[in-house]
């Protein structure tokens, strides 16, 4: 079995870890008969998959026709129902007219009750109070967990429902609850529709969505993940309010994504208008308002995005293929520096170090707390190097700073071959910058630093030149973060060289 | 052999030399009837449709889905939209045709998005594939029919032993060390032999889609 069987094979019986994974891209990458081969033979995998699948499709006509039914407004809504047990199968038509029947039968009989009980007498008027009294008190237990016009339409298996501290599995045609927290899995999806009216919420894997109290319209929370929505049109008074550890989305009729990650949440809208702000209070202490203005909302129309993150100021952008919501954002640069290290030439989009010496420069960036990626071209323009010196190193660096560096080089050592570095961590040799003239060829960098769980974080770098970008990061390594959450200074650092580093740029990645 | 295949009728396609056949899409005469009924309002004869369509579009789309996307979700969706769209179908055409557009588009759609999401976490195999699988659907936009047909014709050839080992594996997705003990062999000669079989079956398939798309000629 040759070492690309191998590989195939392992990566059909799932058994290929990233390093062979990078491996086997590499050989797909130069032979496109391979990859051709490759790709059939994981068609004919799932194809085999899907013969010898023991699990029964037999639900999927019904999910299809539930589906339509709700669309067409067959299902009654504002009714009230308890969670069916699990396994129990119930017909939704006869569902919905047996919560029918039961919302007539309660009305009817409490309003003959009323009619007899309310008469011009003081015995009268004294039992409207005291109900008045209990009313009032009574309203907050039960709008605390009342339930919602809205119904789960799909579920993956594993699709749970948090109800009072319960952990309720959630199937087709439940309904939900003021106060519900709805999960997915984060390889499971689940659909809501909202009933008697156009509104369907679409939950990607791995997100939580909790179903808030709220006098008037929907309040959602999104505590994680990622949802799709395709909203109805909403009344004035009664908006749809969709709120992320870090922003508010109030929705008038329209279709978007809405996506809460850790340090960010982003909006694309696909139809109609969301009028999006950062979160005033923040309300689990993870507001990102950057100054007033970000208080205020704007409108994201059709075609546009929005960020609410720290450090970036909310405006919207225009989706294009380039930018969208999976595109890393732009982060501005502060261009002015303090620091003084002589010959630094500082006229954006080019940075130079005129003359060939080791020296850096650093730039602020706005206090962000998501991962970042940095990226640009360098050229190294001449190299004046003492080999009577401990550090005849040459080249150049690129990095982060958080009170300690995070800092992608590029250097030929004094006897060696250039390399690419994470510095003091990592290192790859690289074949295409020449060894030994006084100029390089423009370099492309990129260097990304990507915030893991706690005070993890994973840096990347990659260096090309004429070839084209390599789609794969060169250096991967985990590092500590060192207590400091907020990456905010950009450095450039010239070694024994001139150099001219150009459109340099950072961006947000989550 | 090629004379006679010429006097086949028109609906069917030839595609393996045991003369097994694919039926080609003809108006289905209760099927068009239950769509006439859609459009006029009555939902419920939707099932009629989807219960005569889902297994044949899900066979289309299995093979052409990026890993951890379920056939059963794109063909959900068409289902879902070929309803939502269903006055502007003619009646009489070809149904299937019609919805396996839409279905190839949304799967197209969804290829996108995954090599999308791919290429920003560095994933380069699975963009690749992705990459791979889209250039596949677009260019062969019917072949994954033809290419079932040929793969079970392929698996009948196949000894009962790599028979039985096909099924021990792909059985409920069984993990390859409980294969290996299945059937009393290590690991490594599990695997080995397994990869034979699916180089053996693809070299199979290809030859009588070759010859299928000959004897068209």
């Amino acid at each position: 079995m040759s070492r690309i069987d191998q590989l195939i094979s392992g990566f059909l019986d799932g058994r290929l870890d990233p390093v062979d994974a990078k491996e086997l891209a590499d050989f797909l990458d130069q032979d496109s008969v391979l990859r051709d081969d490759f790709v059939e033979l994981y068609r004919q995998h799932r194809l085999l998959s899907e013969q010898y699948a023991t699990t029964s499709k037999s639900n999927f006509v019904q999910r299809v026709l539930a589906d339509l039914r709700v669309e067409n407004g067959n299902l009654v809504s504002g009714v009230i129902s308890e969670p069916r047990q699990e396994n129990q199968q119930v017909n939704s038509n006869e569902r919905a007219s047996q919560i029918k029947r039961s919302f007539r039968d309660r009305t009817t009989g409490g309003l003959n009750f009323w009619l007899r009980l309310f008469r011009p007498s003081p015995v009268g008027w004294l039992a409207t109070a005291a109900v008045g009294v209990l009313l009032v008190v009574g309203c907050f237990f039960v709008f605390r967990n009342s339930p919602l016009s809205a119904v789960v339409t799909k579920a993956s298996v594993g699709v749970t429902v948090v109800r009072s501290d319960k952990n309720l599995s959630c199937y087709e045609g439940f309904q939900l609850r003021t106060g519900d927290m709805l999960r997915t899995p984060t390889n499971g999806t689940a659909v809501i529709q909202y009933l008697g009216e156009q509104t369907t919420l679409d939950l990607r894997a791995g997100t939580r969505l909790r179903f808030q109290n709220s006098k008037h319209g929907k309040r959602l929370n999104l505590e994680a993940g990622e949802i799709s929505v395709i909203a109805g049109h909403q009344p004035a008074n009664a908006p749809m309010v969709l709120v992320t550890p870090q922003a508010e989305a109030r929705v008038v009729g329209t279709r978007f994504l809405l996506a809460a990650r850790r340090f960010s949440t982003w909006l694309e809208v696909s139809e109609g208008g969301v009028a999006f702000k950062s979160n005033s209070n923040g309300s689990n202490g993870q507001g990102v308002a950057n100054s007033k203005s970000d208080f205020k909302p704007v409108i994201v129309k059709s075609g546009e995005y929005a960020v609410v993150a720290g450090g970036i100021p909310l405006e919207t952008y225009q989706v294009t293929d380039q930018l969208n919501l999976a595109h890393p954002l732009p982060i501005k640069i502060d261009w002015f520096s303090y620091y003084g290290q002589p010959n630094w030439y500082i006229h954006p989009p080019y940075v130079q170090q005129t003359q060939p010496a080791s020296t850096s420069r650093t730039f602020q960036l706005p206090a962000t707390k998501g991962s970042i990626l940095v990226a640009g071209g360098v050229t190294v323009n001449s190299v004046k190097r003492d080999l009577t010196l401990a550090n005849g190193d040459v080249g150049f660096a690129v990095g982060l700073s958080a009170g300690s560096d995070y800092l992608m080089a590029c250097v030929q050592r004094k006897n060696g071959q250039p390399v690419l570095e994470i510095v003091d961590l990592n290192m790859v040799p690289l074949a295409e910058i020449p060894v030994s003239v006084s100029s390089w060829p423009v370099c492309k960098v990129k260097f990304a630093l990507e915030r893991g769980a706690a005070q993890e974080a994973m840096v990347r770098a990659k260096v090309w030149s004429e070839t084209g970008e390599p789609e794969a990061w060169q250096l991967s390594t985990t590092i500590k973060l060192q207590g400091l959450s907020d990456v905010f200074e950009l450095r450039l650092m010239t070694m024994n060289s001139a150099c001219t580093f150009e459109n340099v740029s950072a961006f947000l990645i989550e | 052999m090629l004379q006679e295949i010429s006097l086949l009728p028109r609906c069917i396609r030839w595609v393996d030399w045991d003369f097994e056949f694919i039926r080609m899409n003809q108006p289905d005469p209760h099927i068009e009837g239950a769509i006439e009924r859609v459009k006029a309002g009555a939902v419920n004869d939707y099932r009629d449709v989807v219960q005569a369509y889902h297994q044949r579009l899900r066979n289309f789309l299995v093979g052409s889905c990026p890993p951890g996307v379920d056939a059963d979700e794109i063909a959900h969706r068409a289902f879902i939209e070929a309803f939502r769209q269903i006055q502007h179908y003619r009646l009489g055409t070809n149904f299937y045709g019609w919805l396996s557009v839409i279905a190839r588009n949304l799967l197209l759609a969804e290829l996108k998005r995954y090599q999308r999401l791919q290429k920003n976490s560095s994933s380069y195999l699975e963009h690749t594939l992705a990459q791979g699988l889209a250039e596949s659907v677009e260019a062969e936009p019917q072949l994954n029919e033809e290419k079932v047909a040929a793969l079970r014709s392929c698996q009948e050839q196949l000894s009962p032993e790599s028979q039985s080992l096909l099924q021990a594996r792909y059985d409920s997705q069984t993990p390859l060390e409980q294969v290996a003990l299945k059937i009393g062999k290590s690991v490594a000669a599990t695997k080995f032999q397994l990869f034979a079989i699916r180089k053996r079956l693809l070299k199979c398939v290809r030859g009588k889609l070759n010859a299928g798309h000959l004897a068209e000629k």
